[in-house]
């Protein structure tokens, strides 16, 4: 929408207000007995997230759950990383979830398992045992360097992220 | 107890409400099954985390618009920390920039606390820590100036312990019933601050057979639903939280 702020119900007089000084209290101009909280907008340069499908028009199904829609239409740019890519036209046939049009979207990239660890949902369940073996690398900056090293930083891709994954799962988690 | 704490949230709820429960809240989402098997069959749930049970397609912004307008009846939340004043805290322990504990709670509940009728806290593990004279963060505010548009507020605490009801007239947290077996001063031991209690203190009415029957057979069958990472667990309670998997409104 590009507008510099959003007024939200809420807020007021709880401690956001005071750790985050950029949310404010004003006057409602149409009403002025109430006060309301307004924070500022979002306009990020990049909106990255997970679909379903995607076509060669930048259209892109996905969760009506996640908020997808509203990212791509707060962000600059988009990339969506999707479980298939389509031949046909998305947004001209019946589809399962919801759609995201193309003239948001500047790259869809063929990502299967693009959420691993977390759920795809009609695809694959989350990944319990991974996400354990995250919290477990979370709990100090040298065993999460641990993390990073094993499965983002010394991997070359995706594929070879899986295979590590994979990998940990047969073997039991190593934390 | 976590079946004891089921039927006192369940008694709570009314046939027809729309009540909205935060992701991985097993205690709170039995209450809502077992209230819509025997005296409000027409409650609407939304259970977030559970693809079932969340009619928007336009994603938590829905939702919040959905809340904010008005359209919750009840909402359930947890506290970290909870003080006499109806204030709780699901953000940080300790200081908010180098803090002890970083909690998940903020996003929906600076906002829902304010628009749902009647809030729902739910705890177990009733100790000191948890009823603090003053929490560390305001995430929830008990009380706010005419100013400010609310809809609704607190209703109630139900812990492993007591129900503690909040009457709006005096905005205090105050003793409503105890537990079968916990004593007045039991449940003062473990509050860091005074209780309020009527005298005596009635006990919160037990679950009836029916009650545990469906608590032990149908509810917990679509629980193992929504939730299946707790299926292996006793009671709802104790399974392994995952933080990333559900949107976190609680």
């Amino acid at each position: 929408m590009n507008v510099p702020f959003v007024p939200v119900r809420g807020l007021l007089h709880t401690d956001y207000m005071t750790v985050r000084p950029d949310f404010k209290a004003v006057p409602n101009p149409y009403d002025p007995r109430e006060e309301i909280a307004i924070v500022p907008s979002l306009a990020p340069d990049v909106a990255v997230f997970h679909g379903f499908r995607g076509d060669r028009f930048g259209n892109v199904t996905a969760s009506g759950e996640r908020d997808a829609k509203l990212i791509v239409q707060a962000a600059r740019r988009a990339v969506a990383t999707v479980e298939e890519i389509v031949d046909g036209n998305l947004a001209e046939e019946p589809h399962t979830g919801v759609l995201i049009p193309g003239i948001f979207v500047q790259a869809v990239v063929h990502a299967p398992r693009g959420a691993h660890p977390t759920a795809c949902r009609g695809y694959y369940d989350d990944d319990a045992q991974h996400i354990g073996e995250y919290m477990e690398a979370a709990r100090s900056d040298e065993s999460f360097r641990g993390y990073l090293e094993r499965y983002i930083l010394g991997t070359a891709d995706h594929a070879e992220y899986l295979e590590r994954v994979r990998r940990a799962a047969l073997t039991g988690a190593r934390a | 107890m976590a079946e004891l704490m089921a039927v006192a949230i369940a008694r709570r709820l009314r046939d027809g409400e729309t009540i909205a429960v935060g992701s991985v809240s097993p205690i709170p989402a039995s209450a809502c099954l077992l209230a819509r098997a025997t005296h409000a069959p027409a409650a609407r749930l939304i259970l977030l985390g559970s693809p079932d049970h969340f009619p928007f397609t336009g994603g938590m912004q829905e939702f919040y618009n959905f809340a904010m307008r008005g359209g919750l009846d009840v909402f359930f939340a947890s506290g970290a920390q909870i003080d006499q004043h109806g204030n709780f805290n699901l953000s940080v322990i300790g200081d908010y920039e180098r803090p002890t504990v970083r909690l998940p709670g903020g996003r929906a509940n600076g906002i829902l606390y304010f628009v749902a009728r009647r809030t729902i806290l739910f705890r177990t593990g009733h100790s000191r820590r948890v009823f603090v004279p003053r929490v560390d963060f305001v995430t929830g505010p008990g009380s706010t100036p005419d100013t400010v548009y609310r809809l609704g507020g607190l209703d109630a605490v139900v812990t492993d312990l007591c129900v503690l009801e909040f009457p709006r007239e005096r905005r205090r947290l105050e003793l409503g019933t105890l537990h079968p077996g916990v004593a007045l001063e039991d449940a003062q031991a473990r509050t860091g601050f005074p209780l309020h209690a009527p005298d005596p203190v009635p006990p919160t009415v037990p679950p009836t057979p029916e009650e545990l029957r469906l608590l032990r057979t149908s509810v917990r069958e679509s629980l193992e639903r929504f939730y299946p990472r707790f299926a292996g667990a006793k009671s709802g309670e104790g399974g392994r939280r995952s933080p990333f998997t559900g949107r976190q409104p609680s």
